[in-house]
């Protein structure tokens, strides 16, 4: 009887444990804001974590760790998080090298399809996850740093 | 008391018996074996000739001639891709290096990558690759050389898929298999190379492979 009670205690124990362990947030949300704004942020982040699943994990992987020097990580790029416009322009007409130039990285292809409202999603997703901070990624600042890459 | 016992040797022994079954199972010899008829000392008879992978030669990352003489007496594993491929083999490549990175010190294994869009992938694109991936020749080679040579030992000597078609995203359309070759040149296994309990078992082939050879 006495067996019974200690095994179901330890039952309990694991059971109990286990569901007070939280995984660290992955994606991190930046806390003064009002709740509209929260909402956006929290849509954005979810949405862009759909289509970073879909459009950039073969290369970039779900860890945003990229994979040897082949595909560049997405954690901690300080060229990255200073200015994310370049990186739009990236997402929409990927890198445009000659076919001579093969000493380089590989090229990264365009996706034409994605939309500003999808690129900033997926801009909002990499800029405020796996510890990177660099706040709200909104469609209009897509859309400028496309007007400016395309002119240039 | 000793039932409960009886019963935990059995269990003991069926694992155990499993295990054994695991081990000793030999990898098959894939492909159609060929039946020819020949004449020796004046009568026929049928033979069968099983399927091996036939003559190549191709140009690595270090421009080098590869054929299947570089893979002498070595096993090795055979993979198809292209460099500028968006959609199966940055998964490929990622799969394939954790397979180099295990048999690195093993001299009797060796990786080969052929590219189906050689007019790209050029010797100086291969050799990029190969460095930004981090991996060297003799271990894994990327080959390159005549597409239609390329293609035909795709399809008819390691039986995947391997061609052009301008709806697939890059621009082709190919498998991401990876084809497990022994000694005698013969296809010994199959497998997804985008998944990675297909690439662990593949692993485990290759061990197996091996000790088949040392008995």
């Amino acid at each position: 009887m006495s067996n019974n009670r200690l095994f179901l205690f330890f039952f309990l124990f694991l059971v109990l444990s286990c569901n007070s362990y939280q995984k660290p947030a992955e994606s991190h949300l930046p806390k003064n804001l009002d709740e509209a704004s929260k909402m956006k942020y929290a849509q954005y982040l979810i949405q862009g974590k759909i289509l970073y699943n879909t459009n950039c994990t073969h290369c970039h992987q779900n860890s945003g760790e990229g994979f040897r020097k082949l595909y560049p990580a997405l954690i901690g790029s300080a060229a990255l998080m200073d200015d994310m416009g370049p990186a739009a322009c990236l997402i929409k007409y990927g890198t445009q090298t000659s076919r001579k130039a093969s000493n380089q990285n590989i090229v990264m292809p365009a996706q034409t399809e994605l939309s500003n409202l999808e690129i900033a999603e997926i801009l909002t997703y990499i800029g405020n996850s796996w510890g990177n901070q660099s706040g709200f990624i909104s469609v209009s600042k897509v859309a400028k740093s496309l007007v400016d890459c395309a002119t240039h | 008391m000793m039932r409960r016992h009886i019963e935990i040797g059995c269990l003991f022994l069926l694992l155990g018996a499993c295990q054994e079954i695991k081990t000793n199972f030999e990898l098959p010899i894939l492909g159609r074996t060929e039946i020819v008829t020949k004449e020796v000392n004046g009568i026929l008879i049928k033979d069968t000739i099983p399927h091996r992978i036939a003559d190549f030669s191709f140009i690595n990352q270090d421009s080098a001639v590869i054929t299947n003489a570089s893979f002498k007496d070595k096993i090795y594993v055979a993979d198809f891709f292209f460099i500028n491929c968006p959609s199966i083999c940055p998964e490929m490549s990622k799969q394939l290096y954790r397979v180099y990175e295990k048999f690195l010190e093993n001299e009797n294994i060796g990786l080969l990558s052929h590219t189906i869009d050689p007019s790209y992938d050029t010797v100086a694109a291969l050799a990029n690759y190969a460095r930004l991936l981090g991996v060297s020749s003799p271990k894994w080679e990327f080959v390159t050389g005549d597409k239609d040579q390329i293609y035909d030992i795709g399809e008819t000597s390691y039986m995947v898929v391997a061609n052009e078609d301008e709806n697939a995203p890059g621009g082709f359309i190919h498998s991401g298999a990876f084809l497990l070759i022994d000694k005698e040149r013969q296809v010994r296994g199959v497998y997804d190379g985008t998944i990675a309990s297909q690439v662990d078992l593949l692993m485990k082939d290759i061990n197996r492979l091996l000790s088949s050879y040392e008995q």
